[in-house]
């Protein structure tokens, strides 16, 4: 009885953990895909602003500061040199290594050309994120929910094996 | 008491900066630019010359650290003074940038690859020329010297001084020189108790503006030079208030080859003229006539 019990814990504990695992992985494609929908919005806004009036960057920043890549930006503004500052807030991003590239691009620019330029490539950059994010989307529907059950499936053969 | 070499230093890339920081105090109190230009050592230049503070060579990349800073990394939101060849960063420094012109519409849109820029040091001097400043408390006064010669500075201090004594000074200050503007648009420089400040706006434009809106006694504005800047005098004139007013030339003759100075001179505009000069020690001499 003793034995059986032991099992049936050890055979639940490893679907369990083989469920977390996918739903682990889930959360952690749906959290870059917000931090990816939020850099897209705040890209957006910075290009509109840009292409309008045409303020100092500061005033751009402050506009999106609510938004939190740019809150970081805005509150190291002015001391190191712009895109040293920017490629550092798109590092702490929980995003791939492209997309970091993608995002740090329009940082080597912005401040030193015209505001159209300006503007154009954070509505590249805004475009490329977009696409990235929309795939990223289609891929949790297509596949989120399987990695759940993939997991516990796992578990359960591992139980079984076990067993 | 402010720090005006720093202020300007503030604008150089960091080992400059601190290179520059580090000079005596004598030749940080009297330095009047400080210049990069592409492969070449940074220079200090004051009353006696211009020497190098740092062994260089200036890098292209040192060159966008200054622009970035004199611009506040908006450099899109300076495209009329580039246009015009320079910057004015916070607390009234102006950056004059050299590089190669990009033209649109038959007219210069931007400039590229920067090659030097001058980073003025700009301080008050309060006395200069308070030998002739009696001489000018009335009527329309034109102050002439070389570039560099000192005209920005007599012309703040007689603002302040014709302020002070409660005349109502309006001043067009396109370029942010004249008042040292903070970031908030508030004048960094004293320019006396009576004084209003319009910056940013095409001088010829602010001194209309400033006369329907501020009732001036007085207008100043910084280096004359084309007909929309004649027609703003003559507009000042003809409502009651003097003009006070710089441009860039030794003595009247030099003015005179320019035509809308010429007009200006010609129709009695102005009442005293003022030279500036400097002689071999680097002592500025103010002398005035009148005409």
């Amino acid at each position: 009885m003793t034995a059986l019990a032991l099992r049936l814990a050890g055979s639940a504990m490893l679907i369990a953990a083989g469920t977390m695992l996918g739903w682990g992985r889930l959360r952690e494609m749906e959290r870059r895909l917000t931090t990816l929908r939020c850099v897209c919005e705040g890209l957006g806004r910075m290009a509109a602003e840009l292409e309008t009036l045409a303020p100092p960057l500061r005033q751009v920043l402050s506009g999106v500061r609510d938004l939190p890549f740019f809150r970081l930006v805005a509150a190291g503004f002015g001391g190191e040199r712009f895109q040293d500052l920017w490629q550092r807030a798109a590092e702490t991003l929980p995003l791939s290594e492209a997309e970091r590239r993608a995002l740090a691009a329009p940082g080597a620019v912005l401040g030193r050309c015209d505001a159209a330029t300006a503007a154009a490539e954070l509505t590249l950059a805004r475009r490329a994120l977009s696409e990235r994010a929309d795939a990223l989307e289609r891929d949790i529907a297509a596949r989120g929910r399987r990695f759940a059950g993939l997991g516990a499936a796992l578990g359960a053969i591992a139980a079984a094996v076990l067993f | 008491m402010p720090n005006y070499f720093a202020a300007a230093a503030a604008l150089l890339p960091e080992e400059l900066r601190a290179q520059a920081l580090a000079l005596p105090p004598a030749q940080r109190a009297g330095a009047e630019e400080v210049r990069l230009r592409a492969g070449r050592a940074p220079t200090l230049r004051d009353a006696s010359g211009e020497r190098a503070f740092a062994p260089g060579p200036v890098t292209d990349a040192q060159l966008a650290a200054v622009l970035e800073r004199a611009s506040g990394a908006s450099l899109h939101a300076c495209t009329q003074e580039l246009r015009r060849g320079f910057l004015t960063a916070p607390g009234g420094v102006r950056v004059g940038v050299c590089g190669t012109a990009v033209w649109e519409g038959g007219a210069v849109k931007a400039l590229r690859a920067v090659s030097s820029v001058c980073i003025r040091v700009a301080r008050p001097v309060p006395g200069a020329g308070r030998e002739i400043l009696p001489q000018l408390r009335t009527g329309s006064v034109l102050i002439l010297s070389a570039p560099g010669g000192g005209k920005t500075t007599f012309l703040r201090e007689l603002v302040r001084v014709c302020s002070e004594a409660g005349e109502r000074v309006a001043v067009a200050d396109e370029r942010g020189e004249l008042a040292g503007a903070t970031p908030e648009g508030l004048p960094g420089f004293d320019l006396g108790k009576s004084t209003d400040v319009m910056t940013d706006v095409p001088r010829a434009e602010a001194a209309v503006m400033l006369l329907r809106s501020m009732a001036p006694q007085a207008v100043a504005m910084d280096e004359l030079a084309d007909e929309s800047d004649a027609a703003a005098v003559r507009a000042i004139l003809g409502s009651g208030a003097r003009i006070l007013a710089t441009a860039h030339a030794a003595d009247r003759a030099e003015a005179s080859r320019r035509a809308p100075l010429r007009a200006l001179l010609d129709a009695g505009a102005f009442d005293t003229l003022v030279r500036i000069t400097c002689d071999a020690h680097g002592r500025r001499h103010y002398a005035a006539e009148g005409l």
